[in-house]
């Protein structure tokens, strides 16, 4: 019997990236050193397993960028 | 060449083609030493303005920081990443879609123009064509093992036996707020109608292996499955959970994964594998994948060696510049 269609396999986006929409991560840019800074030296969640922001402010939590493109 | 004459050469400046949060090109920056850098961050496109003709291009920053086309000694291509990554566009388009279309195409043409001038530093189309996930996978299992794969559609299409992961090709949301990630499944119970991407699951694997590969150097790190109930390390990666270290390569995986870059004309990639008791399984290569999440303190030789790869660039680029492949570029910074 045929039961798992493709919601049945989804990863919540919460998990992997910022709800569309809405700011990625709360950082600015610093245009004399061309750096991004953060606000919270902490922030949780504000990677994503898509495209992928780099990775984020704590080192400990790196995000790896899995685009398949050139 | 008197020292006057060669001044103006110095000058020349690294482009740097990404987004404003892209901590990867935070890391580099030390690291690229007293080179002056443009970096041209997508997403903030509307705080810089920009000329481009026949003649060349010349971009200018917020504060004023100019980039001519002339004085670009080597362009690193990043991350092309708006923000918000992703919005809303109705049937008929938008506004802020079509301008971001058009912003894409501005990146990709400098890009395409430095490629032609061999100003394009590591991470470069491969002349070989594209490298999707079909092509990668065949030409892998000429070096290495590749767990079984389909890609299918249709009632009565699939003919896996295998234990089965689903995967996805892309990396587009579904709707709902949701990714297709790594997920095992009962290949019988898949609906037709999707396609899909079944592969084989690994139940001997043990680790996760990643390999950063800089022009014949790989540089390789691993992530134990032990205590990871899932099949996606991205997942435990995301949430911090994983502990990737630094691994050793055997002599014969080493020359494979150089031997496969070669074949694919890539001279950087980021490439994926699963290790079980008989070595290792080719997953897929990601050539411009991330990679100082691997090394943010730089320890581990990564950083330095892309950095060092953008400098060379940077001096070929140069007329009348000598210098020694050998050299080290950045050791007194």
């Amino acid at each position: 019997m045929i039961t798992t269609i493709l919601n049945a396999l989804l990863t919540p986006l919460s998990v992997a990236t910022p709800p569309p929409n809405t700011p990625a991560i709360e950082q600015r840019y610093n245009w004399e050193t061309q750096m991004t800074v953060f606000s919270d030296a902490n922030p949780t969640n504000v990677g994503t397993t898509f495209g992928t922001q780099s990775f984020i402010g704590n080192p400990a939590k790196l995000v790896i960028d899995d685009t398949n493109s050139d | 060449m008197g020292e006057a004459d060669r001044l103006p050469l110095f000058r020349a400046m690294i482009l740097i083609l990404t987004c404003s949060f892209d901590q990867t090109t935070d890391l580099l920056l030390p690291l690229l030493g007293d080179v002056p850098i443009f970096r041209f961050n997508i997403d903030l496109w509307r705080s810089y303005s920009w000329v481009i003709n026949n003649s060349g291009f010349r971009l200018r920053d917020h504060i004023g920081r100019t980039c001519d086309e002339s004085e670009v000694g080597a362009v690193y291509l990043r991350k092309l990443l708006f923000n918000p990554a992703r919005i809303d566009v109705p049937a008929g388009g938008s506004e802020e879609d079509w301008c971001r279309h058009e912003l894409v195409h501005v990146w990709e043409g400098i890009r395409d123009l430095s490629h032609g001038n061999a100003k394009l530093a590591v991470v470069c189309p491969s002349l070989t064509g594209g490298w999707n996930k079909m092509r990668q996978m065949r030409v892998a299992a000429g070096f290495f093992r590749i767990p079984e794969w389909q890609i299918h559609q249709g009632a009565g299409t699939c003919t896996f036996t295998e234990p089965t992961v689903v995967k996805s090709l892309g990396s587009s949301a579904v709707g709902e707020g949701s990714l297709v990630m790594v997920k095992q499944v009962d290949h019988r119970s898949l609906s037709p109608g999707f396609p899909w991407f079944v592969q084989q699951l690994v139940k001997s694997a043990t680790h996760d292996v990643t390999v950063a590969h800089i022009k014949g150097r790989n540089f390789a790190f691993e992530f134990s499955r032990d205590g990871f109930d899932g099949v996606d390390c991205r997942i435990p990666t995301f949430q911090g959970t994983a502990s990737w270290k630094r691994t050793t390569l055997s002599p014969e995986e080493d020359t494979a994964i150089t031997a496969f870059m070669m074949t694919t004309g890539y001279t950087f990639g980021r490439l994926d594998f699963l290790r079980d008791e008989a070595g290792l399984w080719f997953l897929e290569i990601n050539p411009n994948g991330q990679f100082a999440w691997l090394d943010p303190q730089g320890t581990e030789g990564l950083l330095k060696a892309v950095a060092d790869e953008i400098l060379l660039t940077h001096r070929r680029s140069m007329p009348g510049e000598v210098w020694d492949e050998n050299e080290d570029l950045n050791s007194s910074r």
